[in-house]
């Protein structure tokens, strides 16, 4: 009886025999075998063609499957580059990103943090929007010119808007204190005559927020602009 | 060796794997590295010398020469690019889809980039590199990366308010 239903199931495919599980099995493994034995006969390019026919079959959870063993067999899908690069092109790529994103990678890790703080990176973006530090200044401690820049932005946030004039605080409201020629040893930025106390890298600094305007016209927005860019 | 064979000849170039790869001199003139190297070791056409790539494996170098050939016939990116401000969004599309790898081996193109000094190739694999770096948090940049994070809560608030200026 059991006989006679295989038998027609095997009439509807000669080839494989779709209720004997053991024959099944068997069928498969030795297709599986061919396949290897043609595989190992095929030339890299024809290997290739057939993986590339392989995925094309694949349903999108076969393909998810397929992810899984390969970051298993090539666990370098994510690798932190600047572990294997020379610091001169991990500099290099960071000196891509905008200060937006150098202010994120800063927060990555200590690594990451020290890389994106490198001063020819920030002293770069000073240079090219025209910022130069005074000459007495350390410009080689790590973090200058990042700090430099984060100053230069501060004080262009704090600069009135040309339509709002009458609305925006005096500046004698802001403490301000004489250049001295030669200060003491905590990092200060000159700014023509004068420079305010507060440095804008405190983050804690109460004043960062008080100017959150950008300007529509004038130099300062395009900059302000440029932070995300 | 004169401007005219760097044109026309073919030169060897063996991986630090130990494969033999002919290039035409006009493709692989794109590696400062080995137009000093064809010039300083005077290598003649047609000669069986073979310039050894010691930091370079085969499967890297054929990537590298693929890129060349498609760009042999470019305007050279002159050393003054480097000074002007940095573009990102004008990636070639055909370079886009060929660093469509994994991240192990577009490391190792920039490596064989710096190597073989393709300047080019260099600024697009770094861009690339940068692309994926650019508008993300860094929780997610670590992810990207696979990177741990090794500061401590008081650290990493210490570090984010020191970054915030550039978040308002």
């Amino acid at each position: 009886m059991l006989k006679t239903s295989k038998s027609i199931e095997r009439a509807k495919s000669s080839w494989t025999p779709i209720n004997d599980q053991v024959a099944n099995r068997q069928l498969f493994n030795e297709r599986m075998k061919l396949l290897s034995h043609w595989h190992k006969a095929w030339s890299e390019s024809q290997r290739r063609d057939f993986i590339t026919y392989s995925l094309g079959l694949c349903n999108e959870e076969e393909l998810y499957y397929t992810n899984f063993l390969l970051k298993q067999v090539t666990p370098s899908e994510c690798v932190d580059f600047t572990r294997i690069l020379l610091k001169s092109l991990s500099i290099r790529i960071l000196s891509y990103l905008e200060p937006k994103s150098l202010c994120r990678a800063a927060q990555v890790c200590w690594y990451w943090n020290y890389l994106a703080s490198d001063n020819s990176l920030w002293q770069f973006k000073c240079w090219s929007i025209g910022w130069q530090a005074d000459i007495h200044l350390p410009m080689s401690v790590l973090g200058f010119w990042k700090h430099f820049y984060a100053q230069k932005i501060h004080e262009l946030r704090k600069l009135p808007l040309v339509e709002n004039l009458e609305i925006e605080e005096p500046p004698q409201q802001v403490e301000k204190i004489e250049t001295p020629p030669v200060k003491k040893k905590t990092i200060s930025f000159v700014k023509h005559s004068t420079q305010t106390k507060v440095l804008a890298w405190k983050s804690n600094d109460k004043n960062a927020r008080d100017i959150e305007k950008l300007s529509k016209s004038s130099e300062k927005g395009k900059i302000l602009k440029s932070l995300s860019a | 060796m004169t401007e005219a064979t760097l044109t026309s000849g073919q030169i060897k170039l063996e991986s630090s794997d130990g494969e033999t790869v002919t290039v035409p001199l006009n493709v692989i003139k794109l590696s400062a590295t080995i137009k000093t190297m064809i010039e300083d070791l005077g290598i003649e056409e047609d000669n069986d010398d073979v310039v050894p790539l010691p930091n370079v494996t085969h499967v890297i170098l054929n990537k590298v020469i693929f890129w060349c050939d498609h760009h042999k016939d470019d305007i050279q990116p002159s050393e003054d690019d480097d000074n002007k401000e940095k573009r990102v969004d004008d990636i070639d599309p055909w370079d886009k889809e060929f660093l469509k790898v994994d991240q192990g081996t577009l490391f190792e193109l920039i490596q064989a980039a710096n190597y073989l000094d393709i300047k080019g190739l260099l600024d697009v694999t770094c861009k690339t590199v940068a692309n994926m770096i650019r508008g993300k948090t860094p929780e997610e940049i670590r992810k990207t990366f696979n990177i741990k994070n090794d500061f401590t809560p008081e650290e990493e608030e210490q570090i984010r308010k020191e970054n915030a200026w550039c978040e308002e």
